[in-house]
Formats: structure tokens, C-alpha cells, sequence
């Protein structure tokens, strides 16, 4: 299972969307809409973190759906791979559509990104990527309240000093600045885009 | 080429490297007359990074014609102060990096350094780290033997993204 979403909101959906989910898993493939990894949705919300032009807050996408991408520049692998997957989706979407999803790239590697960096970053993937940083203090709080875990590894026998342990998922927020679910970034590429228009 | 082979004697290396020109597209590497421990032809190329990032990551797929364990040990490269070996581990939904000391390949077994997966880890590239489409590997092997391999710089969207490249048979060159 790859993609975790969550229900549309009638409620004659999300019992449609709940037995297709069910009809799926016991079919061993498809989509599934609970997140077997979180016992309660995660909240979300609103937060504020450090751009390159000031303070950044979420609600300032508002009426645009936010992809949240949790990890650090300095990844060599998953990170630039991930985004790069995420370009590819989004470039496959119609021009209107694209200009309403904005990729937030919010770094976790609080040692050693800046706003700058991370704007940089996400730049290179998406023109209208939106790069965030900040102390560890101001990212925690954000990433518990997306349910994106991450942690600092020291790797004293790596010339890296340590590792950066981060989410493999695209987070969803809907035009309304509602947190709709994750996306595991090992989702196929059309399953990403169904999931992004289910939410346009 | 895009990959081929350095070895103890300048004679052996001009041989192997006729060989090889003569055989296109055959050869790869090979590390004694006893032939070991291979680079399957065409599998090694290194992800170009994005502007400003300096660190990368390189992939290729190893070859044991031996009948006992080869173990890639290490790795060097001039466009960067450190290559490690890396893999990844996944736990629940994240992950992170983690340095291993040495990668083995079982006898007569091929192994592939991927995206999210096995990989060469490049650090502290150099400010022209990427000013050649060709990147020189020196792979180190547990039974004493070495090879210096070519890799191929990929950009994004130029299969640089994640997608390793079909594997290709080899055909040992002893």
C-alpha cells in the first residue's frame, strides 16, 4: 500500500471511499484511506516558520492545496528523488492546475539548512516551491502536529556527523488550509496525481 | 566505455583495454588474470546535484564471478573529499542514511547500488565536481584487488532521478 489519504468530505463518499479502501486491502493492492501508522489523523493547521523574505506562514497558501515535504538539502537519495517525483507529477497536470499546488519544502536539518538553502532546494524541482527552515524548536512543533517524524542520528564514523532521519511521505493540505492525508512517496507517480486532483 | 579497468601492471591495463575496445560492447573490469569482482557495463553513473547541495550519491552494479565472497570496502573519488559506502533504513513511514563498512557479494551473485537503496555516497564535492559528463571511481575490494571505473553524470529528468538503468549482462574478460 502506498498511498494514504484521507475521505472527501459527504459522508456518502467517505462510506463509498471506506469500502472501496476495504475492497482493496483485501484485494492486496489499490488504495487504502487510513493511515495504519497513525492511530488518530494528525491535526495540522496553520504554522509559521522562516522563509527567505521573513517569516512564512501557511495560511498565506490558502485556496492553493499545499504539498508538505519534510527533509534536509544535504540528502543525497531519497530527498532529491522524492521532489524530483513530485515535479514530474505536477508537470503532468494541466497548466491551472499546476499554478494551484505549491510544493513546500520544509527542512528538517536545522544545523545546517537556512531559508536560503532551502529555498534553493525546492526551487530546483518547482519554480513555485516555497523552501522553510528554523531551529529545532520552531520544527518540531510543526512536523508532530503533520505526524512527521524525524530525527538527528549522530554518525560519528561518517564524515556527515550525523544522519537526518525524516518522513518518506508527501503531506496533503486542502485549499481551506485543512491537513488531508499523506502520500508515501513511493506511491506510483499517477497514484500522486489522483490524489492531488481528488483535492483540487 | 563508459567504464574499464586499472590495474597493477601498465601492460595488463593496455591489454585489457584493447581487449575491450576490440570487443565493444563487451568488457568492463576485471581486477586479476583470476577474474573476481566485475562492474556489469554501463551501471555506474552519479546523480548531478542541485546547485549549491555538496553531497551526491553514485550507483552501479557489482559481479562476482568468484567462488567465495568479494566485499567492496571502499571508494574514492578526486571530485569530491569523501566517498562512503551507504545504505538506508526504513522504519514506518521514514528514513535515514546510514554509512556501512563494506557491501559483500556472494559468489557468482550480482549486487546493485540504487536510488533508496545501497549507494556511493560523495562528500564535500568540489566547487567543479561536475565539469566532466564522465566521473572517475576508485572501488576497493576485500580480496586486495582495485578497479577504476567511469561513471556517467546524470541530470535530472535524464534518468538521474531514481530509475537505475537496466542491468546488462556481462561478459567476464579473464
Amino acid at each position: 500500500m502506498s498511498a494514504k489519504t484521507f475521505p472527501p468530505v459527504p459522508d456518502l463518499l467517505k462510506i463509498f471511499a471506506a469500502t472501496t479502501a476495504a475492497v482493496g486491502l483485501l484485494m492486496g493492492g489499490g488504495l487504502y484511506l487510513a493511515n495504519r501508522s497513525w492511530d488518530r489523523m494528525p491535526p495540522g493547521g496553520d504554522f509559521t516558520l522562516s522563509a527567505t523574505k521573513g517569516n512564512f506562514s501557511l495560511h498565506e497558501v490558502k485556496g492553493k492545496l499545499a504539498v508538505l515535504y519534510f527533509g534536509f538539502t544535504r540528502c543525497a537519495d531519497v530527498c532529491p528523488i522524492s521532489l524530483h517525483k513530485l515535479s514530474q507529477a505536477l508537470a503532468k497536470l494541466n497548466p491551472a492546475e499546476q499554478s494551484d499546488v505549491i510544493p513546500i519544502f520544509i527542512s528538517v536539518d536545522s544545523r545546517r539548512d537556512t531559508p536560503e538553502t532551502a529555498q534553493k532546494y525546492v526551487s530546483f524541482f518547482r519554480k513555485n516551491g516555497i523552501g522553510l527552515a528554523g531551529s529545532a524548536s520552531e520544527i518540531a512543533p510543526v512536523a508532530a502536529r503533520y505526524g512527521a517524524s524525524y530525527m538527528i542520528q549522530d554518525e560519528p564514523g561518517s564524515a556527515l556527523g550525523y544522519s537526518v532521519q525524516h518522513p518518506t511521505r508527501f503531506f496533503l493540505v486542502d485549499r481551506f488550509g485543512r491537513f488531508r492525508g499523506a502520500v508515501e512517496t513511493s506511491a506510483q507517480e499517477s497514484e500522486l496525481i489522483d490524489q492531488i486532483r481528488r483535492l483540487l | 566505455m563508459k567504464t574499464f579497468r586499472a590495474h597493477p601492471t601498465s601492460i595488463r591495463v593496455l591489454f585489457v583495454t584493447l581487449i575491450g575496445l576490440a570487443s565493444l560492447p563487451t568488457a568492463l573490469s576485471a581486477s586479476k588474470s583470476n577474474v573476481t569482482i566485475q562492474v556489469v557495463q554501463n551501471s555506474t553513473w552519479v546523480r548531478r546535484s542541485p546547485p549549491g547541495v555538496p553531497y551526491t550519491a553514485g550507483y552501479l552494479r557489482l559481479k562476482n564471478t568468484a567462488s567465495r565472497e568479494v566485499r567492496l570496502t571502499g571508494a574514492q573519488s578526486p571530485i569530491c573529499r569523501v566517498v562512503e559506502l551507504h545504505t538506508h533504513v526504513h522504519e514506518a513511514g521514514s528514513v535515514h542514511m546510514k554509512k556501512i563498512d563494506a557491501i559483500p557479494v556472494g559468489p557468482g551473485q550480482e549486487v546493485e547500488l540504487k536510488p533508496e537503496s545501497l549507494h556511493l555516497m560523495f562528500i564535500d564535492l568540489k566547487s567543479d565536481a561536475f565539469g566532466s559528463t564522465s566521473i572517475p571511481i576508485h572501488l576497493q575490494f576485500s580480496d586486495g584487488t582495485s578497479l577504476d571505473v567511469l561513471a556517467e553524470l546524470r541530470d535530472y529528468g535524464k534518468d538521474g532521478h531514481g530509475h537505475s538503468p537496466e542491468p546488462q549482462t556481462q561478459k567476464g574478460n579473464s
